[in-house]
């Protein structure tokens, strides 16, 4: 198969999920009815369509698509397989950009959580760039994201224990992760960055390409590392940052979705790789939010997270089993 | 900044090489590049040919001093116009990298023709459908010359270009480089292997970066003469 029919075959998985995202739920809706009403949704219908199922696959495709680009440019950037938004620590720094606005009771809005989220992310990642380049070896990155991590958690553990009941409450129901949050203007916002971002970094997809047979001789053959390297922390740390504010800090989908796409693609130059990890990261994100609206027909559902885990966990083993990543 | 297609000179001035928190490597020194040919850089291990090879390409700053590309500051050359000037091979072929050789090699836009030239004068034609990753250390490598060729540069920069092959592929690099060489480009290759060297008039300036400082001589001597200065 082609790059271009796997990616028209994942864009007809995205179209057919997304369907039938919309039409199943507790409730059953009318289409047509709820179209017809869409410049004033008062009926029920149009309610539900609207403003909980039309949003929750939008916030899907963008969050999929997005983590899953942070992932890709992250693991060209570090040479190394094993990068991720969530493995080095980026989710956790948006974590606790959020932690801090919402554990200290500061009711600053959306837009206050998502700009500390990204200021977290960001600093995370500007962090790991900086002591990167001492490092030797791939595990050494990952586990400074690990320990890096794990501060950050304490951090945050030390904010819960101080923080009031209900901030505690709305934190640990954020912590778990989920599609189904934001409201449609928001839910669309995402899908539009992630489009732009995506973008902007496919005009790059030859110094991406370049940046694979070394750093040293990528800059040889006239790439800018300093643009390349703002290029990715910019679209890495503002993706990563809007989804963990919306989402939560949501597992697995920004390291193994690459990985996945490598599995099911020989494809390896970015030209490629972008599109069909944008398009697979909507698609796994709408297939793992299966796991979490289907048991919940009758009420509560599986936290997004957990999918997420059960299904990235062994991803990540399966890829350190493949003796080459790249192969 | 004007570059020629005949290699332009390269000075270096006062120069001190090393990286940033860390003891430099040299006492300054001051040498000359000049015209097409190999230009062999030697020295112990640690002496720091491989930061002087990266250093001279513009891939890392000096520590103190300036190096000269024709009239031109390296420091103040873009990193684009930098590419155009001179090309770089490192001593080991990239070890993640899944692109595909005819990929890589697209890389530099070559015509189709130039392209297959060039592969046929490395001896990596059969293999523009293989992964870089699937090839061994030896065909990578000819693969990553070719990529540098493709750059088409007056001046190509070369890291310990056999260090990680074995004999034959040792032999037949050695033979890429010399042909290259006569066709008019300037090589600065640091490198311990030089006895191949020995004797063939394609090598057009012999140094080393000893302990006594920067030496530089016309020719390669008697390797047991030479190996006495460092």
């Amino acid at each position: 198969m082609t790059a271009k029919q796997l990616c028209m075959a994942i864009g007809v998985g995205i179209l057919i999920q997304g369907a039938l995202h919309l039409a199943w739920g507790p409730i059953s809706i009318q289409w047509l009815n709820a179209l017809s009403t869409w410049s004033n949704p008062s009926t029920t219908d149009s309610l539900v369509f609207f403003h909980v199922r039309l949003p929750r696959v939008l916030t899907a495709m963008a969050a999929g698509s997005g983590l899953a680009l942070s992932g890709l440019l992250l693991q060209t950037w570090f040479h190394n397989p094993l990068a991720g938004p969530s493995v080095l620590g980026i989710s956790a720094g948006s974590s606790l950009g959020v932690a801090v606005i919402i554990l200290t009771g500061l009711t600053w809005g959306w837009w206050g959580v998502t700009t500390a989220a990204v200021g977290g992310g960001m600093l995370t990642l500007l962090l790991i760039l900086a002591v990167s380049r001492r490092f030797h070896g791939s595990a050494t990155l990952l586990i400074f994201g690990l320990m890096l991590s794990y501060v950050v958690g304490a951090v945050v553990t030390v904010l819960q224990a101080e923080a009031a009941q209900d901030a505690l409450q709305q934190f640990v129901f954020w912590g778990m992760g989920t599609f189904g949050q934001a409201p449609l203007r928001i839910s669309g916002l995402m899908l539009l960055m992630v489009a732009i971002a995506g973008r902007m970094i496919f005009l790059r997809s030859r110094d991406l390409d370049a940046w694979t047979l070394g750093s040293i001789t990528a800059q040889s053959m006239g790439v800018d590392a300093k643009k390349l390297k703002y290029s990715v922390i910019g679209i890495t740390g503002v993706l990563a940052g809007i989804i963990t504010a919306v989402c939560g800090p949501v597992a697995f989908l920004g390291l193994a979705t690459p990985h996945l796409v490598r599995l099911v693609s020989d494809e390896r130059s970015h030209r490629r790789l972008i599109p069909l990890t944008i398009l697979m990261g909507a698609f796994i994100a709408l297939l793992a939010d299966w796991g979490v609206r289907a048991p919940g027909i009758d009420g509560g559902g599986w936290p997004l997270n957990a999918v997420l885990s059960l299904l990235g966990g062994p991803m990540v083993v399966w890829v350190l089993l493949r003796k080459t990543w790249n192969a | 900044m004007s570059l020629n297609a005949t290699p332009f000179s390269i000075e270096m001035e006062e120069l001190v090489i090393g990286y940033r928190n860390a003891p430099p490597l040299n006492s300054p020194f001051s040498g000359r590049f000049e015209g097409a040919g190999i230009h062999l850089v030697a020295g112990r291990n640690g002496s720091g040919k491989s930061t002087l090879i990266r250093t001279l390409a513009g891939l890392q700053p000096p520590v103190s001093g300036s190096i000269l590309w024709g009239e031109d500051d390296l420091s103040q050359i873009a990193s684009n116009e930098r590419g155009e000037g001179m090309a770089f091979m490192a001593s080991t072929p990239p070890r993640t990298s899944g692109l595909r050789v005819e990929e890589v090699l697209e890389l530099m836009q070559p015509s189709l023709e130039f392209r297959d030239r060039t592969l046929q004068q490395v001896g990596a034609q059969e293999w523009l459908d293989r992964r870089l990753s699937s090839l061994s250390d030896g065909q990578a490598q000819r693969v990553m010359l070719a990529r540098a060729l493709l750059q088409n540069t007056p001046w190509i920069a070369l890291d310990e270009p056999t260090a990680f092959l074995d004999a034959p592929s040792r032999t037949a690099m050695w033979k890429t480089l010399l042909q290259l060489s006569e066709s008019g480009v300037g090589l600065i290759l640091a490198s311990h292997d030089f006895r191949f060297l020995e004797g063939k008039t394609a090598l057009s300036s012999v140094h080393a970066i000893a302990s006594s400082g920067w030496l530089s001589l016309d020719r390669l001597g008697q390797a047991s003469d030479w190996e006495s200065c460092f």
